[in-house]
């Protein structure tokens, strides 16, 4: 009996990996009132709705919501794909923030935690970055804070242990952004949020990126 | 009893995953006035509740990292969740939208407990 529930569990460990479509999918999506139809939410259509309401859609808006976790308060949890985090305020509520997240191959997840934080950061973008785009080989030795800086007005740094992992929960001046995928993997917030979040976040938090079907993990 | 049934039928949702009889199913939605979320992947709360419990199970308090890596609607209120361990190993867990962690099968569990035992041990009370 017991190899019979191996060979079950087996063969759902291989449907699940090497059949990704057997697995959950998500996508958000905006009403589009010229097709009668619903579209992906992509950069154009957040760019649109950000100029014509001079914000994001209610659902990435700040708010406490019900959040039912074992995790202590403080520990930050990052739901990658409805694009949320949520900074656990009791073992029910949260705080939840729109985010922006990486783009395709750059979806990680994971388990960090915060070792440092910043007021308007500089700006040191990682080797492998220069490589994909030169015109940023000027910031090689650093991009000062400021309302240009990538980075916006906050930022947390997260380690897998003592070791920085490169990635950052940080503002970005570019708030329409937010509820997609298009960073190289950290994790964006309007500013306005990100100072929200800074303030409440005590250095060595915990740090939880959730998923589905990640790239790359972290922290593991 | 209950605690059995319940994780038989966490186990039956585990299986139509093999079956493939989940396909049909409609995705779940959470809408906002002009903005919509069409998911068949779990929330991070059921998530978190199956990475607890699979943690308990190996190790003191939780000790370990688990991290669940993918997971798939299974019925209305019921849930299959992928797992990760630190320690390389991969789980299965179903939860229902209680966050009633109903059955974990991974290879630690099949390798230590004879199937019988399984269902019991696996249940929420």
């Amino acid at each position: 009996m017991s190899s019979k529930l191996r060979v079950i569990y087996l063969a759902l460990l291989a449907t699940m990996v090497l059949f990704p479509s057997t697995v959950g999918a998500f996508q958000t999506q905006i009403y589009d009132h010229e097709r009668h139809r619903w579209v992906p939410y992509d950069l154009s259509h957040a760019r649109d709705y950000f100029n014509r309401y001079n914000r994001v859609p209610d659902m990435f808006s700040r708010q406490i919501v019900a959040f039912e976790t074992s995790e202590e308060p403080g520990t930050i949890i990052i739901d990658t794909d409805r694009h949320f985090l949520y900074y656990v305020f009791s073992h029910f509520s949260a705080i939840r923030y729109g985010i922006g997240v990486g783009r395709g191959g750059f979806g990680w997840a994971g388990i960090l935690h915060v070792r440092r934080k910043a007021r308007w950061p500089k700006w040191t973008p990682p080797k492998e970055m220069i490589e994909r785009d030169e015109r940023l080989a000027k910031y090689a030795n650093g991009m000062p804070g400021g309302m240009d800086n990538p980075l916006g007005a906050r930022a947390l740094y997260l380690f897998d242990g003592h070791k920085d992992s490169l990635y950052r929960i940080h503002g970005t001046n570019e708030a329409w952004t937010i509820g997609l995928n298009l960073s190289s993997g950290c994790i964006r917030m309007a500013n306005d949020d990100i100072v929200d979040l800074y303030e409440r976040t005590q250095l060595g938090a915990k740090v939880i990126v959730l998923m589905n079907k990640p790239a790359l993990l972290k922290g593991m | 009893m209950v605690g059995t049934a319940l994780a038989k039928r966490g186990v039956l949702a585990i299986l139509v995953v093999v079956a493939g009889c989940a396909g049909g199913e409609k995705a779940q939605y959470q809408q906002d006035h002009m903005l919509r979320s069409i998911y068949e992947t779990a929330p991070v709360t059921l998530q978190l509740a199956c990475a607890n419990r699979t943690a308990l199970r190996h190790g003191q308090g939780g000790a370990r990292k688990v991290l669940p890596i993918a997971s798939r609607r299974m019925e209305n209120d019921l849930y299959v969740i992928m797992l990760v361990t630190s320690e390389g190993r991969r789980a299965l867990c179903s939860v229902d939208t209680a966050g009633n962690v109903l059955s974990i099968v991974d290879d630690e569990t099949l390798k230590s407990e004879p199937a019988s035992s399984l269902e019991g041990k696996n249940a929420t009370p």
